[in-house]
């Protein structure tokens, strides 16, 4: 065994035994069903925005982006920018009224909003899409990582991270796995920066030997990565296709929506994401670094991996081997923050429609679901097709920026939306999205080149749509407005100061922790 | 859940959390009274929070579209200022971290004024 698998396997081993134990020694005590989903609510902004961003710096964010910024130059670096200004969107549009109104899954909010059972139904299908689309492509990068630096089968890495996110999942609340996530992403920034500085300064002081035959410094990599749903594709098309999908879909990411209920109210959950954001910026600066030095020293290597094989293609020998380790261990980390995340956020959507069998608790249920949903990702993950798993990531992206972001946009910001109006929508945007994809997938390419521009980049054409039949189904069918609007928008719109001033919110704190 | 009675107006959400919360309603007025049985000054007063929120998110929203549209033509107007590709790397990857913080900063504390002076117009006029 080299010294690079040993330094490898001990820092991934560090990581999900540490994280497990973490949760499993000191699993906080909860009085009730909701202190363990919500972490009593005491989460407060800066902690809460470290868990968020440890969620949303995903196995893409800390490896496929710098691989792909290696492959293809300028136009990749527009994922980054894409991938914060989602948050923007969501800090703008949706954290204080979302969190006000009280709900904890997108589920819940549609069911709260709309009042139909149908629209619920839809919405948590459409919510364990995206969530097993998230998951399929942090267990495959799992593989992809762990076989690669030491060798061991594919399958391997996936179930060590599925086995020790559930256990996460399983024994922490809320309140653990907000803890746990918040530390992993300080553990990940300080890796991946680190070993980026180490890598960047051995570059400038020449102690790195670029490969004697280096990379075009220009232009697009002969490297053919595959595209999907426009992404990976550095035409101008392809990145306004990711641009629309990142900045629309980053609301609708079940488990980033579930984080903002750990905030105490709705002035914290903003603040929660302002912090959010700033950590990602800083974490966002780093991809192109590793981007950069990938290009020169890493030429050609496939997206997923590029991250990894660079310090022993750098620095061959034992800072090498101990800087693979480093990431190696950041990595995992980081599939871990999203799988766990994921895991919790999928489910408290699914565990509500599960069979009620008697003795089984609220608890159980949501046990019963978060081990369901794993294993279901786990299957998928080794039958699904290997490609990179930004590919994946960002269809996930597509898919909520063309379904989920109306309902949320519409349902907190305009009175008239119809329960007719949002399924319409939702039908019509995920049906048009699944549809241009497998038409995409299937198709011979001569036919896909002739149906035209929007099956190669569903998002821009296929969101703006689903707005559109959401809103002219909404104004077609008033009669099925829900009632009592006035009363929902009040709740998620005005402050929380006004218990005091006239508006009753009774109800609103002693009511929900009553249980 | 408290002793008091609150209207639910379909079947409460059945998941975690959700289905406890009684909707919101202004002091003073009937529960079940009618569907959105708001009083006037409420009723005024969330239209003028909402159509605040809104036309700052307007604004917010535009100003995200336009740095996303500015560095997606960066790389073009680039090549015609001569500033090269290293120069175009740096400025993608330098100018919008910031520019997304101060947006999201700007944004945060406009939001938060709004509410402050809602609050504020609410106790004066209640």
């Amino acid at each position: 065994m080299t010294t690079a698998v040993v330094a490898s396997l001990l820092g991934v081993a560090v990581v999900l035994l540490g994280s497990a134990a973490m949760s499993v020694v000191r699993p906080r005590r909860y009085a009730t069903t909701l202190d363990f989903y919500v972490a009593a609510r005491a989460v407060g902004p800066w902690r809460n925005g470290a868990a968020i961003s440890s969620e949303y710096t995903s196995a893409v964010s800390c490896l496929s982006l710098a691989g792909l910024i290696a492959l293809h130059g300028v136009p990749m670096l527009w994922y980054s920018v894409g991938a914060t200004g989602g948050y923007v969107v969501v800090l703008i549009l949706v954290v204080a009224p979302l969190r006000r109104s009280g709900t904890y899954t997108l589920s819940d909010f549609a069911q709260w909003r709309l009042g139909s059972p149908l629209v619920r139904r839809l919405v948590t299908g459409i919510v364990t899409v995206i969530g097993m689309i998230y998951l399929v492509a942090q267990l495959q990068a799992a593989g992809v990582v762990l076989r690669l630096v030491t060798g061991l089968p594919p399958w391997a890495g996936g179930v060590a991270t599925a086995v020790a996110a559930v256990a996460v999942a399983l024994t922490a609340g809320m309140g653990s796995v907000t803890g746990l996530q918040a530390l992993q992403f300080w553990l990940k920034l300080l890796i991946f920066a680190g070993c980026a500085l180490v890598l960047w300064s051995a570059w400038r002081w020449g102690m790195a030997a670029p490969p004697a035959a280096p990379a075009p410094s220009a232009g697009p990599h002969p490297v053919r990565e595959h595209v999907l749903a426009g992404t990976g594709d550095p035409s101008p098309l392809g990145v306004l296709s990711v641009l629309v999908s990142c900045a629309l879909g980053a609301m609708g990411l079940p488990h980033v929506i579930v984080r903002v209920y750990a905030s105490p109210d709705g002035r914290s959950a903003r603040r929660s994401v302002v912090a959010a954001l700033a950590m990602l910026v800083a974490f966002y600066l780093l991809p192109p670094v590793y981007g950069v030095l990938g290009r020169v020293f890493a030429p050609g290597v496939p997206a997923d991996a590029m991250v990894l094989v660079l310090p022993a293609r750098m620095l061959p020998g034992p800072v090498g081997d101990a800087l693979t380790g480093l990431l190696a261990a950041g990595a995992f980390a980081a599939f871990l923050a999203t799988s766990c995340g994921v895991l919790v956020a999928l489910g408290a959507t699914l565990s509500p429609g599960t069979p009620r069998i008697a003795r089984i608790t609220r608890i159980g249920r949501f046990r019963g679901s978060v081990a369901g949903a794993a294993l279901t990702a786990l299957l998928l993950s080794w039958a699904a097709p290997h490609g990179s798993v930004i590919l994946l990531v960002m269809l996930g992206f597509g898919l909520s920026a063309a379904t989920l972001c109306p309902v949320l946009v519409l349902g907190i910001w305009w009175r008239g939306l119809s329960a007719r109006g949002a399924a319409a929508g939702l039908v019509v945007g995920a049906g048009l999205i699944a549809a241009l994809v497998a038409v995409e997938g299937l198709a011979p390419a001569a036919l896909v080149a002739r149906l035209g521009l929007p099956v190669r980049y569903p998002a821009p054409f296929v969101a703006p749509v689903a707005f559109l039949v959401m809103v002219a189904v909404s104004l077609a069918t008033p009669g099925s407005v829900p009632p009592g609007v006035s009363r929902k928008l009040a709740r998620m719109h005005i402050p929380e100061d006004l218990g005091e001033a006239g508006i009753d919110r009774s109800s609103h704190r002693p009511g929900r922790s009553s249980r | 859940m408290s002793g008091r009675r609150v209207t639910v107006t379909r079947n409460p959400v059945p998941a975690a959390g959700a289905g406890t919360a009684g909707p919101l309603r202004p002091l003073g007025a009937v529960a079940d009274a009618e569907p959105d049985g708001w009083a006037e000054p409420g009723e005024l007063h969330l239209r003028s929070i909402v159509a605040g929120q809104l036309s700052l998110a307007g604004r917010t929203l535009a100003a995200v579209a336009g740095i996303l549209l500015g560095v997606a033509v960066l790389p073009s107007l680039g090549e015609y200022a001569g500033i090269g590709a290293p120069g175009v790397w740096l400025v993608l990857c330098l100018v919008p971290p910031p520019l997304w913080a101060l947006l999201a900063v700007t944004h945060l504390r406009r939001a938060e004024r709004i509410e402050r002076e809602s609050v504020r117009a609410a106790r004066d006029g209640g």
